[in-house]
């Protein structure tokens, strides 16, 4: 029976500690895949106004500096324009983000501002485009700001108290 | 149900770039349209919630959603906002921004050398339009190289086994730049014993003679012949003679002032030029001011008249410059 309770409790604590584990990484990962758009649309700024890449070139370009899964997303939309039979450059875009938004531990308003990009795409002017992606970066800078405040503050929270409401949820049931 | 590689182009190069609903009503009417319609197709008209229409040798045909022919606007497929875009989007391979010098110019041109002529409300700053902000019809001009169709002219254009120097007439429509590319064509390939081999270069401003995608023709103009693509004409004239050596220098729809003074330069530098521009005959095109000039010198050993009188392709007469002098003497 003693044995039985033992395991129990272990499983418990270990359940609490990747929950907290699990909950931290989403706070530890925010700010480097927010940073990590706005290195890819600083790059893609470049591809549309200098370069003056097709879209697909470029958006595939702007993805080989990330890492997974925001990489995706470039990968992703570039693949689906590069393959046609779309209606418009922002479905693609916004196909591409919808498949990669489960791996992604951006919240909802980060993903509004990266979801917006679609239409952006679909401007006719270099100009107008690479102004709205500019705007895009600053916005995402401040979220990322305020994403590293939220990471110093609840990351190592989040583990502990996923490990210490684990340990008094075991002593309450023992 | 005419020429196999020219519907083969449309079906690659047109009907890929039409938004759904527009590319099912064409692609029905092209298996099921009239021959004659069809084979004479000559432009297809997109404009936004107005019907969809097949310009063709037979008259303007109205289409409906499923590609039947039919008599009245109401009842004919008018292609939405979304499907004017869409078809942008696909035309311009969802990066519009690579073609804004060409939206400026309110074209576009297509892998094939099918022309897009575009219409909507525009963004002007100073006295240059800065872009076409909502495109609201399109106007797809489908390229035909007719090849052969200049060979029974050439030999009233031919001064001393060389094509001498011409002007193309003609109003919008009528075949010009179909018979400048097959002039062009012999010119470069020679028809021996008629016409020797020039070295051509063509100064293509709006890709509509050779139809170049990454700078090679996707027509044929011959196998001596450098094409500048997307050139101004007046630069582009100049960067010939300086840099390619050409005998012979092609350039359509020539309008503006530089432009005759670039071609008075071309042909006061010894090299032949041949050339086309808008205008029903040579009185028309005299009171133009980018002729006034070029025509008081009549640098050109040949005037070819063209109309749609039997069609487009139609040469109405060909004008030695010795006869046009004659003709003034008197």
């Amino acid at each position: 029976m003693l044995l039985l309770k033992l395991a129990g409790a272990v499983l418990v604590v270990g359940a609490g500690a990747a929950l907290g584990h699990a909950v931290s990484q989403r706070y530890r990962q925010r700010p480097r895949e927010l940073q990590q758009f706005q290195r890819a649309l600083e790059l893609l700024v470049t591809e549309i106004s200098y370069a003056v890449s097709p879209l697909p070139h470029a958006l595939g370009r702007a993805g080989v500096g990330t890492t997974y899964p925001v990489r995706e997303v470039f990968s992703g939309a570039a693949s689906r324009l590069a393959s046609g039979g779309l209606v418009t450059a922002g479905d693609g875009w916004t196909a591409a983000l919808d498949a990669a938004t489960p791996a992604l531990s951006l919240n909802a308003a980060d993903l509004e501002i990266i979801r917006s990009l679609g239409a952006v795409f679909s401007m006719p002017g270099a100009r107008e485009q690479v102004r709205h992606l500019e705007l895009a970066c600053r916005r995402l800078a401040q979220h990322e700001s305020a994403a590293r405040a939220d990471e110093s503050r609840y990351a190592r929270l989040a583990l502990q108290l996923g490990v210490l409401g684990a340990l008094a949820l075991t002593i309450v049931l023992l | 149900m005419g020429d196999p590689a020219w519907l083969g182009s449309i079906q690659r190069d047109v009907l890929p770039v039409l938004a759904p609903p527009v590319r099912r009503a064409v692609e029905s009417w092209l298996s099921t349209g009239s021959r004659a319609a069809v084979a004479g197709l000559e432009e297809l008209r997109l404009r936004q919630e107005r019907p969809l229409v097949a310009v063709t040798c037979v008259g303007d045909i109205m289409l409906d959603a499923s590609g039947r022919r039919v008599g009245d606007p109401g009842d004919a497929f008018c292609p939405s906002a979304t499907d004017v875009q869409v078809t942008l989007q696909l035309m311009t391979g969802y990066s519009l921004y690579t073609r804004e010098e060409e939206l400026r110019s309110l074209f576009l041109t297509l892998s094939g050398g099918h022309r897009v002529g575009l219409a909507g409300r525009t963004l002007v700053e100073g006295d240059r339009i800065r872009a076409l902000q909502h495109v609201a019809a399109l106007s797809i001009r489908l390229a035909r190289a007719v090849t052969g169709c200049a060979t029974g002219l050439i030999s009233s254009l031919v001064v001393d086994h060389i094509l001498g120097s011409t002007l193309v007439l003609s109003p919008p429509g009528a075949g010009k730049t179909t018979l400048l590319r097959d002039l062009a064509r012999l010119a470069s390939n020679g028809l021996p014993p008629i016409l020797r081999s020039s070295r051509v270069g063509i100064v293509d401003e709006r890709s509509e003679l050779a139809a170049c995608l990454n700078g090679v023709p996707q027509l044929d103009v011959g196998f001596n012949t450098d094409v500048l693509d997307g050139c101004p004409k007046a630069q582009g004239i100049a960067l010939m003679l300086r840099c390619l050596n050409p005998q012979l220098i092609v350039t359509d729809e020539v309008g503006r002032p530089e432009d005759g003074r670039a071609i008075l330069d071309a042909i006061n530098a010894g090299v032949r030029v041949l050339v086309s521009a808008h205008g029903r005959d040579l009185e028309d095109i005299a009171r133009r001011p980018a002729f006034k000039e070029l025509l008081e010198h009549v640098p050109f050993d040949r005037f070819v008249v063209m109309s749609r009188r039997r069609g487009p392709g139609t040469v109405e007469r060909v004008t030695a410059r010795t006869e046009l002098k004659s003709r003034a003497g008197r």
